[in-house]
């Protein structure tokens, strides 16, 4: 491999490889959390519907439109499901000595990664649903925009509580 | 600054009564522009239709706007400024009292906006821009000019000796010598600058701007006056000769595209003088609004200069200096814009700026040739097919122009940018070049990158190709369709630069 500029003091092929790093998986609690979370919505999505068009009097008069909504409403949440449930085993995240990477993307496979000396602030967060599992999703963020920020879902509350003090202690050390 | 005038930034005072008119203008703005429907409805409305619920809007509305009158006015006088020791204060508001304490070093940036009213009172608007997440911008409408100079620099003197105090005993010389180096002007526009800016916009975004605001208002008029206007025009069309009208419409339309540019360039950028500060630069620019922008050098992350066709004649680019935004969310202050700048000027900034960044040479990488053929696939074939599709139906001429010409101007479109496409490496900067017709050059320091992003789709995953995304505080930067080796080594090379540095990001 060539390298990557010229009159270079280091050699970059033989910098630490993010590629090579011991991945650790989200909490297997998790695919079930948020299919639960996904499917509940989904129901509140079809109360809704069902309601609306109750109290209209049917703004769709004959049965087969209604159930064409509702199949197609069935439908999305099913390949919600399909892509949540092959997508989850891509989900990842890893911690290194200066930065933490997450992996996700069932088409669109993303690698991120945010160094320690980067980082703003981070924040836990917790739904009704998760906080019954005892879940939690830790967001890590920089001055870089919305879409440089890192968020890791499916960690067990008190993982992601280490982690946020882990890398709170990281960023403190640079200030 | 006589200890007399220092003593009386200390007193809480009001602002300027100017002000009074800032607060009532900036209030009849907002009432127009909410209400200016309901305006042209009470002049050209017909008047048979008003019933009580017009009349009815029609008090709410004044009531509204009288409360909101008085309130405007009230806050004036509730609305103090002091400083003391170590902090800017303000206190204001009618009914809930605010008291807002800006301790010095937290403040980043004090800039100055004269609008037109400001300026026939020789007042200013102040901004102080400050670090940290809540409340990141504060606006005092109007001071007088030599009390907001005479704030800024107190504050920007205690702020120096703050970083001094810290700062390292060798440091503290060169800053000292530094204050006694007066601003140093890079670039002013004269009358024919003005021009050549103007003249070398980009119109054609202007033509579509135009065409929606137009879209939007006739919209809107329509709603009012419960008229078409496409009837009205096909009645009054019979006038003119049929195919002459949309000839002469679309005439029209380039010229009035091409004025709004060039008046608005003029506005925008009249007068202006770009200064190399001790602190890093200031512009200064505006006909009506007269606005003063600071920009401090650490808190510049990405450096853009770009041409196209009639800049290219001119030999001048337009500059862009992106700064890291305090807050959160898209603010503006963010970047500054120097039009009419010439190579060496540039070359002045970046080197002034990003120090080291010229000296090495940068090593050049191309992306994956593969780039052209999937953006053909996607912006050229499928359109293109679906327009044949349409044809076939059809049997309507007017679409197989399309059919063919989209394609066609795709391919060659995307092999453009990918023969222009340049990645430029060196041990501590990266440089993009890309464009079309235009040509952008982006450079930014890596050590300043705040996160790194590297996708595949499942095509790329296949050819082993990956799309790289780097962020910055001051925007980002995509890298599309580059071998998956090379871009792991870019990673992994940007995020070692990132991890063993200990400069200052902003």
């Amino acid at each position: 491999m060539e390298n990557l500029f010229a009159n270079a003091s280091i050699d970059p092929s033989t910098l630490p490889k993010a590629e090579e790093v011991e991945w650790i998986p989200l909490n297997k609690k998790y695919l079930p959390v948020s299919l639960l979370s996904t499917w509940i919505f989904g129901l509140v999505l079809a109360g809704i519907f069902l309601t609306v068009n109750f109290v209209n009097e049917g703004i769709f008069k004959e049965n087969w439109k209604m159930l064409a909504v509702l199949g197609g409403l069935v439908f999305l949440f099913i390949i919600i499901t399909v892509v949540s449930v092959l997508g989850f085993k891509h989900k990842a995240y890893a911690i290194r000595e200066h930065d933490i990477l997450y992996k996700s993307g069932l088409i669109f496979r993303k690698t991120i990664a945010l160094p320690f000396n980067r980082v703003q602030h981070s924040e836990i967060n917790q739904g009704p649903i998760e906080r019954n599992f005892d879940l939690a999703q830790l967001e890590i963020f920089t001055a870089g925009g919305s879409q440089s920020d890192l968020t890791i879902p499916g960690l067990l509350n008190d993982e992601a509580q280490r982690i946020k003090t882990f890398v709170m202690e990281k960023t403190a050390k640079h200030e | 600054m006589n200890e007399e005038r220092k003593g009386s930034l200390f007193r809480p005072k009001r602002q300027s009564p100017i002000a009074i008119f800032m607060f009532v203008y900036v209030f009849l703005r907002r009432f127009f522009r909410m209400l200016w429907p309901l305006l042209i409805f009470f002049f050209f409305g017909r008047k048979d239709e008003s019933s009580i619920l017009d009349s009815g809007i029609g008090i709410v509305a004044m009531v509204f706007s009288g409360f909101t009158l008085v309130m405007s006015i009230l806050s004036y006088f509730r609305y103090y400024y002091f400083m003391d020791d170590d902090s800017f204060n303000i206190h204001s508001g009618v009914l809930s009292r605010k008291k807002l304490n800006l301790p010095f070093e937290r403040i980043q940036n004090i800039n100055f906006e004269q609008k037109i009213l400001h300026r026939l009172f020789n007042v200013v608007s102040v901004e102080i821009d400050t670090a940290g997440s809540s409340q990141s911008e504060i606006k005092i409408e109007a001071l007088p000019r030599d009390e907001a100079e005479a704030i800024r620099d107190y504050i920007l003197e205690k702020k120096r000796n703050i970083k001094n105090l810290t700062a390292e005993e060798g440091e503290e010389e060169n800053i000292v010598e530094e204050i006694r180096e007066p601003d140093q002007l890079l670039l002013s526009l004269n009358p024919l600058d003005l021009m050549k800016v103007g003249v070398s916009q980009n119109h054609i975004r202007t033509a579509f701007v135009i065409m929606f605001i137009g879209m939007g208002f006739v919209g809107q008029i329509e709603d009012i006056l419960n008229l078409d206007v496409i009837d009205v025009a096909r009645e009054n069309a019979d006038v003119f000769n049929g195919t002459a009208v949309p000839v002469i419409l679309f005439l029209f339309f380039i010229v009035i595209s091409f004025l709004v540019t060039l008046f608005r360039t003029v506005f925008r950028h009249f007068g202006l003088k770009f200064f190399k500060s001790r602190e890093g630069y200031k512009l200064t620019s505006g006909l009506l609004t007269k606005q003063e922008v600071a920009l401090r050098k650490e808190k510049v992350q990405i450096i853009k200069w770009s041409d196209n066709p009639i800049r290219k004649l001119f030999g001048i680019f337009t500059l862009e200096i992106k700064q890291a935004a305090a807050g959160t969310g898209r603010r503006r202050g963010q970047s500054v814009e120097v039009p009419g700048s010439y190579q060496y000027q540039i070359d002045e900034v970046i080197g002034s700026c990003f120090s080291g960044s010229m000296e090495t040479e940068f090593k050049e990488h191309k992306i994956n040739k593969v780039f052209v053929f999937r953006r053909f696939l996607y912006w050229g074939l499928v359109p293109g097919l679906i327009f044949l599709g349409f044809f076939i139906f059809s049997r309507s001429w007017n679409l197989l122009f399309p059919a063919i010409l989209i394609p066609i101007v795709a391919y060659v479109m995307n092999w453009i940018y990918y023969r222009k496409y340049k990645i430029g490496i060196n041990e501590n900067y990266l440089k993009i070049t890309q464009g079309i017709f235009a040509t952008t050059h982006t450079l930014l320091p890596l050590f300043k990158v705040q996160s790194i992003a590297l996708d595949q789709s499942i095509y790329q995953r296949r050819k082993d190709l990956a799309n790289l995304t780097i962020f910055t505080a001051g925007g980002a930067v995509d890298i599309p369709y580059l071998d998956l080796d090379k871009a792991r080594l870019m990673k992994n090379y940007f995020l070692y630069k990132v991890e063993s540095s200990n400069e200052k990001w902003m």
